[in-house]
This record gives C-alpha cells, structure tokens and sequence, in this order.
C-alpha cells in the first residue's frame, strides 16, 4: 500500500505539491487526476523516487522510497515522455531493464513485443509516438513490478492498443495484485479502469474517494417551479450541498452533492413541476469540483 | 548474496555505460594512434639514420614533450565527463535513471568508471604499443621506461584533473553548456586575478616587481597548466597537488549528488548557493581586466574607471542571460551590479592610494625616521619581507645615505643598459656585506647573503656619479659604514679611486678576498667585473618583470608609514654562477667531527699523512672543495700536487679537491 502524509513538494517560490495525505490499496488502479499544473506529474516522480519530497511522509509498504533500491525494484515508473538510449531497440530495452528488475519476465516481454507487432531489432527512434510507449509499456509489465506509475501513458495510443493495456492492467492486477496508479487528463479512459480517484488542484488534493462512491455522491438535477427559485431557496443540509447552481426561470440545473435519497427527498419537497437527476460523468465532476476552487472556464475565458 | 549482486549490477551498468561511449572510444583511440605510434615511429625513422642521437630525442614523444597527447586527454576528459553524467541536466533522462531500483551514488560512480575507462583505455593501450615498438626497434638506443611511465603518469593527472573538475561541475549545474564553461574557466579565476593584481602593479607603479619564480608559482595555481609546463619541480609537485585535488574534488561531487535535486535540470546552477561565488568574482574579474584594458592603452583614471564599469557590466549581463537561460534576464538584480561596482571603486581606490606601500616613491628625507635594510632569499617575491632580520638603523647620517641609495634605485630602477669599463669599487659591509662597485657609467650593488652574491646594476649620468661618488666617499658614507661596523673591521684598500672593504669576523675568508683585490684589474672583484660583462653582453634584459629581487632598504616615516624600495638584480646567468655558494660555502658542508681521518699525499713523491688530530682535520675540511666549486668558482684554484682522502667514521671514503687558497699553511710548509 502506498501512504502519503502531508506530502509537500517545492520548486523554488512554486509549491507543485501542498500537504498531499493519502493512500493507495494496492490491487486496486487509483487515477490522479487534475488541472494543468495541479502536481500530478510531480506526485508521480515523488513515487518513483526520481524528486525527493521537501516535507511529509511518503511509504510504500512501511517504507521510504528515496534511495531505496529494494522499494525502487518493485516500482515502475513511465513518464510522459520516456527516455530511450540513442540506437535503443526493443531488444536493447529488455537487457537494459533486466539489469535493474530481478523479475523481467523477458519471454512475456518478446510475446507482448510480438503480439504489439512491434518490430524488436528497429531503432526505436524511428518508431512512433504510440509505439515508442507501447516498448515502455510491455518493459513494465514484464519486470513483474508490484507498483506502475503511469505519467499519461495512454496519449498516443490507438483505441486498440488501449484496450490491451487495460485488459494487460487488469490481468496483472488479478494475477500479481498489481497496483497501477495512473496520471491522466483523459477523465473517459480512467473511468473505464480507476478504482479509486484522487483529484489534485495547484499542488492540493480536493478530494479522493473510490469512484463509484464519487458518482454516486454527486448529481445533476434539473427541475421546474411554478415560479423563479434562486439558490438561498436551495440552503446547504446535511447530505445536499449545491456546488453549482443556474436558474433560468423556473427552470433550475443544480449540481447537487449528496446522496440520492436526500437529493430526491429535498427536491419534492419543493413541489417541483418536473424533476430528474441524473449520473454525472467525471469529465463533469472534475470540472464542478475544481470550478468552486474557481477554476472555472468563464474565469479563464472571460 | 546482495552484496554480489550488487556489485554485478555495478559492473553490468558501468559496462552499459561504456558500450554507449564506443563513439568516443573510437575517436580517441584514433587521435592517439596518430598521437603516440604513428609519431614516435615517425621520429624513430628520423633518428635511426643518424650516427648518434640524444636520448632524450627517443624519449621526448613518449616522455613529456607529446603536447599533442596532453591536449587530447585534456578535451576528451571534459568531454567524457560531460556525456557520462549529462544524464543529470536533462528531465526524460532523470525520470529514466533516478526511478531505477538503484542508489544515485552508484549510478555516478557507474558513469564516472565508463567515462574513465573510454580514455585510460586507448591510453594505456597506446603507451602499451608505443613503448614496444619503440622497444623492439632495432638501433633505438636511449629509450628509458622510467620516461615514457612520466609521460604516461602526467597524461593520467591532467585526465583526472580535468574529469574531476568537468565532473564536479556537471553536478554543480544544471546544464553541459554551463558545466564545460566554468569546468575551463573558474578555476582560473584566482590565477586571472592574481595576474591582474599583478599587472595592476607593474602598470600604476613604477617598481613593481614580479619575479619569474612569481609568475611560475600563478602559472600552476590554474590546474591545467603544470601539466604542460616543462619538467620543473614546481610543477611537478602542483602536478601532483592538483591531482590529489583532483581526487579530493570526486568525493565531493560524491557527495554533492546524493543531495543534487533531479528537478534543477536545465537550471543553470543545481546548488543555487554556488551561484554568488561563481558570479560575482567573475564580473569582479571583468571590471579589473577593463580597468587594465583601458589603462594600458589610454593612462588615463577616467578612461580605466569607464573600462572597468563597461567590460564589468558585459559579463554581468551574460552570466544573468546564462543563469536563466533567458535573454529578458539581461539585467535582472542590477543593483547587485551597482554593489559589485562600488565594492570594486572602493578597492581600486585603496589600492591606488598605495596603502599597502607597494609603490617605491619615497617620503621627503625629513620625514624618514627609522630604516632597515632586508636582504631577501632566492625565492622572496614581496615587498614585504620577512621581518625577522634586518638591523634597524636610526642614525641620521646613515639614513642619509640609505636614502641617497633609495633615490637612486627608485629613479633608475626602469633603466637596464649594458656594462661599460668599470674604475673603481666600493665594498660596503651592511647587515651581512653588501658590495658597491663604482664605474664610469654605472653602479652595481653586490650583496651576500647566506653565502649568495646578488648583483644589480643602475646607469649613472655625470650628476649622479658625482653625487654617489661623494656619497660614496664622503663622512655619510664614513658615517655609514661607521654605524654598521660596530662588529666589523674597516680595512680601506687603495685603488684609483676608492676601495674600502670589510669583513665580519665571524667570516674570515673575507680576509683573503680583501686581500685579493688588491688593484684594479686584478683579484676576484675583477673576475667578477669581467664576468659581469661578459653576462651582460649575452643575457641582459631591458624588462624589469623579468628581474629579480634581491633586497628592500625600508624606510619608515615619524607616523609610522613605511615604504619599501627594492633592488633589483638584473643579472640572470651570472646569478647563476655568482650565487653559487662560491665565497663562504665552498668549503665541504661536513662536520669536521664526522671526520675519522685526513689523508694527504703528494702527488710528486708519493708520501703521504694521515692526520687524526681534530685541530688539523678542521683547518685541513675547510679548504676541501667539491668539483662544482672547482667548475663553478674561478675564485679559488687546486692544490693539484696533493691528493686528499677523507675517512669518516661510519667508514665512508671521499676524495674531494684541495683549495689553495685555504690551504692550512703548516700543510704549505710541510
């Protein structure tokens, strides 16, 4: 399990990662998602023992992670833009990392190479974007690590191949309690396949919670009055927070939190006209949550 | 078993390291086969045909004198260290790197072992190929391993030299550019302002001097240049010293990665507190080289002053620009600028104001209080002598003279010219001796100290002469030689003009020299004369820099202020000769005590005596002398008719010269 105790991180004047507490269950895919330069890619690194934090805990198992080879062999890390040695081929990966990773599986990884249709003795800057990440992908399933952290690895994938990986995610999950934990801006993909997700905004994590929970805690509901309603009609209770209200009319669009029952419940009570709440996706989260930190697109727009 | 594999990994990594530096493995390797082989092949082809041929001519390419080898290991080092840890400026590479299952350390030492192994290999390789070629080449007589091991030891220094200092400042920055840059140049940066200083000196006051052995000493504080200096023994030890430094300066870079962020990649400086001691002494450096740009060719105050503050500012904006990478970055802190400029007036100001009394002016005669007179070993190169010796002097009729002297030496201490016929001498005893020779053109200062002689050397114009000559003769000079002779005995001799000598009685070979110089174009003064001329006429240099040192007649004034005069030896080879321990140190440095036995045959009867009695063994050691006096000294001559023996008592046998000048005289009358 990976915890995180007030994990800080600082670059000069910039706090890239504030006072960051959580935790990762491993088995399960945790997906960190934020706004840009909210600290994801610096969280990552911290995991990956490539920044040493400024200040707070971080362990993985009970145990530090800066310099720490024995921690360090059970983790993988890609980042947005691995890094291949000049005349680097898919062969020359798999010795690279079969120094490092007592585990390299190297016949999963020619499989996987094959199957990829990948071409192993090709340089592989001469592959493409996808490709390229495709190589780092198989290197770390292969080495058999308990731990990935992926830094938007599936940018640049074709569908297919995304679909592989995930199908590649889960079988290692079932088989070995892999623990992926995913950067991404692509809120769809990591829908498909997070457990658990952590939303970071400039350097702080607003919340972090298992992402059915997360939908099921928080709804769009649309309703119609006999006459105009403004939010103080709709005043925050236990189990109903309004994050997000418009009014137009009688005609009322509230992102409500809250469970279900109580949504409904305070609602009806109003005597609507009509009435539906409806699932948000995360796209709709992520941008409802981070708009009451006031990133907000009319803010940025206008 | 972790302990194993960890050190398997080292060496799989180190390996892997290597194979990617193939490239420059094969460009050195290359260069050192043109370098080493091709050219030592080269010159054995050149020398065999010839009958004879010095040694050193076989060993020159392989020893010490392969500049071509010196320059490749120097750019090859900076350029290996570069790529081995090159890793650590660019943020793809430190996410590759830095997230591996191992420690920072190992990962530096593993690049650090390529990077050395892709140049000491082809290295060692081509001294390995040399030194057998040069071996099995038939008629290659000379060829020394002990040479080739030299020249093979001093390319590894300069490799680690410049692979440690590279290294450490691929660690210090945040970018190669950066690294290479201060890796050549900050490590001249006490060098550059220690020659500056000294240029400052030479050009704003008129006597300044700097010796060679001064110059020597800045050229090796710069790590690079004793490995191509030639083979003295300064700089071989700074060869060596900078070596250890060069090892010292890995451990440190060991232990500054550990601490090394990955996020300073592509900053200019990974430890932002190494910026300041970068920075400022490199503008500080660019204000004093404009102030001397400006003030060599234009002499002018304001123009210095315009020099300092414009090339200063160039090199601030350029380290800003390169600080941030960014050219919005030109003047960012200007007032820091501001800071370093009046830090920078404030010390030009002190210097001018010649508060350290570097300077040669002299105060007004009234003023002078109190002097001293310094003679200064080979090897002092201040103004400030040590002042654990040195009589000081109160007597106003002798500071009369020394100031007479001092006026002198200051207004003609610019002034180099050949020696003419010389008439007359005086011999002034002062502290120890100090001899002044008259002629009709010029003076010329001798001084003894510990046993050396230092000559310089002043024309004289018409007013001057007379002037010194009545100095010279005069009750000041009376005087003079009055109040320093408390100890000494005054034996006036009678040459054309004058001729007054003393000697110390603790030194009584001194008795034979004045007895010596009995006239004019005869004694050992005028062996010195014509060696004098003859010196000059071969080896005289106008350039006062390129003098030496060889006294400071003090001068402190009723407030205490001192100023230093000094007086120069203008004469190179003859110091050479002259300096040699020629007068009092020609006798065997041995304690006659030591001494078992003196045996003392006579060539033409073949009789001979041992002598036991440690009276005569002590009489008889003073008037041995080694073969360098015999080749060095003119002044004394062999006793060729006897043949000494000397048994010390841990059994050795020496059978030194016998001097006829000190020759006991009961051994003349035996």
């Amino acid at each position: 399990m990976i915890t995180t105790q007030q994990l800080t991180k600082k670059f000069g004047d910039c706090t890239a990662v504030n006072a960051v507490s959580t935790e990762m269950h491993e088995g399960a895919v945790f997906g960190l998602i934020g706004s840009n330069g909210a600290g994801k890619s610096t969280f990552l690194r911290m995991l990956a023992g490539v920044l040493k934090p400024d200040g707070g805990q971080l362990e993985i198992d009970c145990e530090t992670v800066w310099e720490n080879p024995a921690v360090k062999s059970r983790c993988f890390f890609i980042p947005d833009e691995p890094y291949f040695f000049k005349n680097a081929t898919p062969e020359t990966v798999k010795s690279f990392y079969t120094m490092f990773y007592p585990k390299f599986d190297c016949a999963q990884y020619d499989r996987m190479i094959s199957v990829f249709e990948l071409p192993p003795k090709k340089r592989i800057s001469e592959l493409s974007k996808g490709m390229k990440k495709q190589v780092m992908i198989i290197a770390a399933v292969s080495s058999n690590c308990d731990y990935l952290f992926c830094d938007e690895t599936f940018d640049g994938l074709d569908p297919v191949a995304r679909q592989a990986i995930k199908g590649i995610f889960a079988a290692g999950m079932v088989d070995r309690k892999l623990t992926p934990v995913i950067a991404s801006h692509n809120l769809r993909e990591l829908e498909d396949i997070c457990d658990r997700i952590g939303l970071l905004h400039k350097g702080g994590i607003l919340f972090e919670q298992e992402l059915d929970a997360m939908k099921l805690g928080i709804h769009k509901v649309q309703c119609a009055f006999a006459g105009p309603k403004t939010q103080s009609d709709f005043p925050d209770a236990e189990g109903f927070k309004v994050m997000k209200f418009e009014a137009r009319g009688a005609m009322v669009t509230m992102t409500v939190k809250g469970n279900r029952e109580n949504i409904t419940e305070r609602v009806n009570g109003m005597a609507p006209l009509f009435t539906e709440l409806l699932p948000l996706s995360l796209e709709e989260i992520f941008i409802s949550e981070t708009e009451v930190c006031g990133y907000d697109v009319k803010n940025i727009l206008f | 078993m972790t302990s194993k594999t960890s050190s398997f990994k080292f060496g799989r990594l180190t390996m892997h390291r290597f194979k990617q530096l193939t490239w420059l493995t094969t460009l050195w390797s290359a260069g050192l086969f043109f370098a080493l082989p091709v050219l030592q092949s080269m010159q054995l082809g050149f020398l065999m045909p010839q009958k004879s041929y010095g040694y050193g001519e076989v060993n020159s390419l392989i020893g010490n004198d392969n500049y071509l080898v010196l320059i490749g290991v120097f750019v090859t080092g900076i350029i290996a260290a570069c790529v081995v840890q090159a890793f650590m400026n660019s943020k793809t590479q430190n996410d590759l790197w830095l997230s591996l299952p191992v420690r920072r350390e190992k990962l530096f030492a593993a690049n650090l072992t390529a990077g050395g192994m892709a140049v000491l290999i082809p290295l060692t390789a081509a001294y390995v190929i040399t030194i057998i070629m040069t071996v099995l080449t038939p008629s290659a007589y000379g060829f020394e391993m002990k040479f080739a091991l030299f020249g093979y030891l001093r390319a590894v220094g300069l490799f680690l030299v410049a692979y440690s200092i590279t290294t450490l400042w691929c660690v210090l920055s945040g970018r190669t550019i950066i690294a290479v840059l201060c890796a050549i140049f900050t490590p001249a940066i006490g060098v550059g302002s220690l020659s500056i200083v000294s240029m400052f000196f030479s050009l704003h006051f008129k006597t300044y001097y700097a010796s060679t052995a001064y110059n020597n000493a800045l050229i090796s504080l710069y790590p690079f240049a004793p490995f191509f200096g030639n083979s003295e023994s300064l700089y071989t030890i700074m060869q060596i010293v900078w070596t250890a430094v060069a090892v010292g300066l890995l451990i440190l870079a060991f232990w500054l990665v550990k601490r090394r962020g990955a996020e300073t990649a592509g900053k200019a400086l990974a430890f932002s507190k190494a910026l300041p001691v970068v920075k400022y002494p490199l503008i500080l450096f660019g204000m004093s080289f404009g102030w001397l740009l400006f003030a060599s060719t234009t002499e002018s105050l304001g123009w210095s002053a315009f020099g300092a503050v414009a090339i200063g500012l160039c090199v601030f904006c350029f380290v800003n620009v390169l600080e941030k990478f960014e050219f919005r970055n030109i003047l960012h802190h200007w007032w820091k600028y501001g800071i370093t400029m009046a830090v920078f007036g404030l010390s030009m100001t002190v210097l001018l104001l010649d508060s350290m009394s570097f300077d040669t002016r002299l105060p007004a005669r009234d003023n002078i209080t109190e002097a001293k007179v310094y003679i200064l070993g080979l090897n002092d190169t201040s103004l400030n002598p040590s002042k654990t010796y040195g009589e000081t002097i109160t007597d106003s009729e002798v500071i009369d003279t020394l100031y007479k002297i001092s006026e002198f030496a200051v207004s003609n201490a610019d002034k180099m010219y050949s020696h003419s016929e010389i008439f007359g001498y005086i011999n002034l005893s002062m502290d120890r001796f100090v001899n002044v020779s008259m002629s009709q053109d010029y003076m010329t200062f001798a001084v003894d100290y510990n046993g050396f002689i230092r000559i310089y050397h002043l024309q004289l114009d018409q007013s001057q002469r007379t002037e010194l000559t009545a100095l010279l003769m005069g009750s000041g000079n009376q005087a003079f030689i009055t109040a320093l002779s408390g100890v000494y005995d005054l034996s006036p001799g009678d040459v054309d003009m004058m001729n007054v000598n003393f000697y110390d009685v603790s030194y009584n070979y001194m008795v034979e020299l004045a007895e010596a110089n009995g006239s004019e174009g005869g004694g050992w003064i005028n062996d010195i004369i014509t060696a004098l001329r003859a010196d000059v006429l071969l080896t005289s240099t106008e350039k006062l820099q390129n003098a030496r040192i060889l006294g400071v007649i003090e001068m402190r004034n009723s407030k205490g202020r001192t100023y230093s005069i000094p007086i120069y030896d203008y004469y190179e080879s003859i110091r050479e000769t002259w300096l040699w321990d020629a007068i009092n140190n020609h006798a065997l440095k041995v304690d006659p005590v030591l001494i078992e036995s003196i045996e003392v045959e006579r060539n033409d009867n073949n009789t001979s005596v041992t002598y036991t009695d440690p009276v005569k063994i002590s009489e008889l050691s003073s008037a041995l002398i080694t073969d360098e006096d015999v080749k060095y000294n003119p002044l004394v001559t062999i006793a060729t008719e006897y043949t000494v023996t000397v048994n010390y008592k841990d059994g050795r046998a020496v059978i030194p010269s016998l001097c006829n000048e000190h020759m006991p005289e009961w051994l003349k009358n035996s």
